[in-house]
């Protein structure tokens, strides 16, 4: 694509020209930035060369001319094809010196504003990248940051650059401060300057624009002012230029030089492959310096939003927050919903065991006054088996005594003894099961019809005492039941001796009916 | 009254009769036997009703009722006995304590009133003193 640029069997020269020395930042980043894209475009098949003017330090019509002269012999046999002028002196240099430096080449420029251009006239065919500065949402950012300010104090120097700048600040914040009032502190020697700075309160907003050259004369990199002003300052200090980020001011509204560095970089390539080229302008954006928020107790969350924050040293908290805070929310609520589930868990369990435990504390209470009531019944059923052995017992005694002893008879006697001495045991086996404390609940699969007989059977006597009648009318089919069995028991021994209770006034011959509902 | 004088010998007029009603089987069985080794006659009866149906008022010289019986119970049947047979001696026996039912039982008319278990000398010394009485 760059081949058609070639002139000849030879690959193009550009040559760039600084307005400075080699130490301005704001052009050698300009330059820095052309060059390297201008060798990646054209992967190193450029010839780059660069002139440092000093226009600053030697503003004279005789170093102009005179470095006019040197270069239009330097360049006699290597003519470049295009000139690369940075900022508004080297523009203007070349456009006054372009026939005896490089005459058949194209000509781009950078670094300077659109009024700027206005004023140096330019011909046809003269194209570059626009740096406009707009102080007034410098001031904005400010404003933004310090919603409290009361005083808006404006710091150039005494160089013509610095003294146009003032005069474009002074227009552009005619709209700005209203409530705000502004000082313009200029022509003033660099000590001075840092003197006033240091006199302002907090409620100022502090704008640096360029400090060039003081009162003295002294000629100053602009950056260099800025940093011993901001240094000092007793307000925050704010400016346009990229180049004062990370040097003591806290931001302002910028277009990097980097970035126009690529935009002259760009119009160059073009131009060189003779394709049609037309001005442009290089973004702006709005920079913060973070270690400078932090000086001033400014909130990064008070930077309009788009700002780059430079100089941050950035947690981990800060790169992943969100990512962070979803987690960590994540994981709490997960927390909270296991913590309340276990939490709910063991209450139920609590609960449920408590439950269990006051069931079978009533289920003994109830056996305990059942076993009251109902020690009729037990006292009748363990009487009849020891009352047949006793006499069993003495009955043998009077066999032994006769002259001839029916010993088959006394050896059923011993069998029978023997067998109520079974059946007392049995009984009292079966009474335990009833009145012991019982801490689980014995689960058995059973007749529901076996147990009303025997629950019927131990209240049998009872009934009787009452002279009540008790009928029970079992079903044909057999009635299946998971239960506890001696729980059931009770439920029906409870059941009768309530029904009995509640008949005692009720006549004599009262009839107490027992049949299940499932019938 | 007959008197234990005039009916007193046994070989005389055979072996007295005793009528058991009781629904424990294991009881009313050594209850028999224990009058048998004391030589004496026994019927055996499970329930009133049995013994009313069944038995030969006439033969029988004393009855031994378990008040608590299935059906009519022994005190019952003693108050139905007392209008047929008025001086048949009734000797109680019961395994359950309880003072209102003694009290029920003496007062229909009793030679005794025997709690379970009872020594079988006190069962005897009742039948002997009912069949005195007799």
């Amino acid at each position: 694509m760059f081949g058609s640029a070639q002139v000849g069997d030879r690959v193009p020269r550009v040559l760039i020209l600084y307005p400075y020395d080699e130490r301005i930042p704001a052009t050698t980043i300009i330059g820095d930035s052309t060059r390297v894209r201008l060798l990646e475009a054209t992967g190193g098949k450029v010839d780059l060369f660069s002139e440092f003017l000093d226009l600053a330090r030697f503003p004279e019509k005789r170093h102009i001319d005179r470095m006019a002269r040197y270069l239009a012999e330097k360049y006699t046999d290597r003519r470049p094809d295009l000139v690369i002028a940075l900022g508004e002196e080297s523009t203007s240099f070349i456009l006054e010196n372009r026939g005896s430096i490089a005459p058949q080449s194209r000509i781009v420029f950078g670094g300077f504003d659109r009024a700027t251009a206005a004023r140096l006239r330019l011909p046809d065919g003269v194209v570059g990248a626009f740096m406009e500065f707009d102080i007034g949402k410098t001031v904005e950012m400010a404003i933004g940051l310090q919603s409290s300010a009361k005083h808006l104090a404006v710091i150039a120097g005494s160089a013509e650059f610095d003294k146009a700048w003032i005069a474009t600040a002074r227009q552009d914040l005619a709209r700005i401060s209203r409530n705000i009032e502004t000082t313009y502190i200029t022509d003033l020697s660099i000590d001075e300057f840092v003197e006033r700075a240091a006199a302002l309160g907090p409620d100022t907003i502090a704008v640096v624009l360029t400090v060039l050259r003081d009162r003295t004369g002294r000629n100053l990199i602009p950056r260099h002012s800025l940093e011993r002003i901001a240094a000092a300052a007793g307000a925050p200090v704010y400016g346009p230029y990229s180049t004062y980020l990370g040097h003591g001011a806290v931001g302002g509204y910028v277009p990097t030089f980097e970035s126009a560095g690529a935009a002259v970089a760009s119009l160059a390539i073009d131009a060189l492959a003779g394709k049609p080229i037309s001005d442009v302008t290089v973004p702006r954006t709005y920079v913060a310096d973070a270690r400078q928020l932090e000086r001033w107790s400014l909130s990064e969350a008070d930077l309009p939003p788009g700002a780059i924050l430079s100089f941050k040293e950035r947690s981990l908290w800060e790169d992943y927050r969100t990512e962070i805070m979803a987690i960590s929310v994540f994981v709490l609520v997960q927390s909270l919903v296991i913590v309340s589930l276990v939490l709910e868990r063991r209450r139920r369990a609590a609960a449920e065991s408590q439950a269990r435990r006051r069931l079978l504390e009533v289920v003994h209470l109830n056996q305990s006054a059942t076993a009251g009531a109902l020690s009729a019944s037990i006292a009748h059923e363990l009487n009849q088996p020891l009352g047949a052995i006793r006499i069993n017992a003495e009955t043998a005694a009077v066999l032994l005594e006769s002259k001839e002893p029916d010993l088959k008879l006394i050896q059923q006697v011993l069998a029978d003894i023997r067998d109520d001495d079974q059946r007392a045991s049995e009984i009292i086996a079966r009474m335990r099961g009833l009145l012991k404390k019982r801490g689980e609940i014995d689960w058995q699969d059973f007749d529901l019809n076996e147990v009303i007989q025997s629950a019927i059977q131990l209240l049998h006597t009872e009934a009787e005492r009452r002279s009540v009648m008790v009928s029970t009318v079992a079903t044909e089919q057999a009635l299946p039941v998971r239960a506890d069995r001696v729980h059931l028991q009770q439920v029906i021994l409870n059941l009768a001796t309530n029904a009995m209770d509640a008949m005692l006034q009720a006549s004599r011959r009262a009839q107490a009916d027992l049949s299940n509902g499932c019938q | 009254m007959r008197g234990a004088a005039g009916k007193g010998n046994t070989l005389e007029f055979g072996p007295r009769t005793v009528a058991v009603v009781e629904d424990n089987p294991s009881m009313r069985k050594s209850i028999e036997r224990l009058l048998n080794a004391h030589g004496l006659k026994t019927e055996g009866y499970s329930s009133a009703e049995a013994f009313l149906n069944h038995a030969t008022a006439t033969e029988i010289d004393c009855i031994v009722i378990d008040i608590h019986l299935d059906g009519m119970s022994g005190i019952a049947l003693r108050h139905g006995l007392k209008t047929t047979h008025s001086t048949l001696p009734v000797i109680f026996i019961t395994a359950v304590d309880d003072d209102a039912l003694e009290a029920e039982a003496r007062g229909a008319g009793c030679v005794a009133y025997l709690h379970k278990p009872f020594a079988a000398a006190s069962l005897i010394h009742a039948i002997d003193k009912a069949l005195a009485t007799d």
